[in-house]
């Protein structure tokens, strides 16, 4: 028995292409700056910055609000959620980010933790 | 398909296959765990994909709509409706239009391929606008990795199932 047809196979390759495409794209442009900052916001709006450079060792946040309860390490390269009051834990299981751009998201929680950074080459200018 | 099934049996089968849906979305949402956050099997594809052969297009997004809201409901909680809703309609709908258009040549696999992948980027472009950052889409390839094999998988399934099973159902 033939399982796949010709056009099961055409686009099954696009849409890993389509990942492979976005996937180049997010790591060569937005990802491909230094972290700077921990932005957390609530709601879509900030919540609180901290600057990763001030970050000595590790530091512990808690997020409580009405939605329940975050809690975020941040350490001087990354942050991560370690623990979380929504069901399914997808924040916990994002692991750490360690670029400028990337994202932590808790949907249940509506909260969402993002790195930002100044762009690696304009460094690169100023040294 | 089945011109001699009567509306009232037909009403009662689709409201088998909503139970149905509903009880493997639970399931899948207790039972497995997959590593990639946001990542699923999509088990209920199996029922949508078997609901547009059986009822054609707009039952079919019907059964899914219904199926995603009451899921919901049992499992994920108000604040999961928006994305269960996008996904389970959007899915549905291109799922539909690929039957439509390129049915013959794509098997059930394609169709529910295009079916997963739609989900996942329906979802993450809820979650864009949610938490208005298009950031958020640096979570699709993993998402797209993980539609393919699940699509493959639940194709196939759905497959099977209206081959050995819809047979008997219908004698």
């Amino acid at each position: 028995m033939m399982l796949f047809t010709k056009g099961d196979k055409v686009i099954i390759f696009t849409v890993l292409l389509s990942a492979l495409m976005i996937y180049l794209g997010f790591t060569f442009t937005v990802f491909a700056k230094r972290p700077q900052m921990v932005e957390i916001y609530f709601d879509g709006k900030p919540y609180a910055n901290y600057a990763l450079s001030e970050i000595k060792g590790s530091k512990t946040v808690r997020i409580e609000t009405s939605y329940g309860i975050n809690v975020l390490e941040i350490t001087p390269n990354g942050v991560r959620m370690t623990d979380a009051s929504c069901p399914d834990k997808t924040d916990i299981k994002s692991g750490k980010i360690t670029k400028a751009n990337q994202m932590i998201i808790c949907i249940p929680n509506r909260i969402s933790v993002k790195l930002s950074g100044y762009n690696a080459d304009v460094d690169k200018v100023a040294h | 398909m089945n011109k001699h099934i009567t509306k009232t049996r037909k009403i009662g089968i689709m409201a088998i296959f909503v139970a149905i849906g509903m009880v493997l979305q639970y399931a899948e949402s207790r039972l497995i765990v997959t590593s990639v956050p946001g990542g699923k099997l999509g088990l209920a594809n199996v029922v949508t994909i078997i609901n547009i052969f059986m009822f054609g297009n707009k039952s079919a997004i019907l059964i899914s709509v219904i199926r995603a809201t009451l899921g919901c409901l049992i499992s994920g909680g108000i604040t999961a409706l928006p994305y269960s809703l996008s996904g389970a309609f959007f899915s549905t709908l291109f799922m539909c239009l690929a039957k439509k258009l390129i049915y013959p040549r794509i098997s059930t696999i394609g169709i529910s391929v295009i079916g997963a992948a739609i989900h996942n980027i329906s979802q993450i472009f809820v979650a864009a606008l949610v938490f208005s950052s298009w950031y958020i889409f640096s979570y699709l390839p993993a998402l797209l990795v993980v539609a393919v094999i699940s699509g493959v998988l639940t194709g196939y399934t759905a497959d099977v199932f209206s081959k050995r099973i819809l047979k008997e159902i219908y004698k």
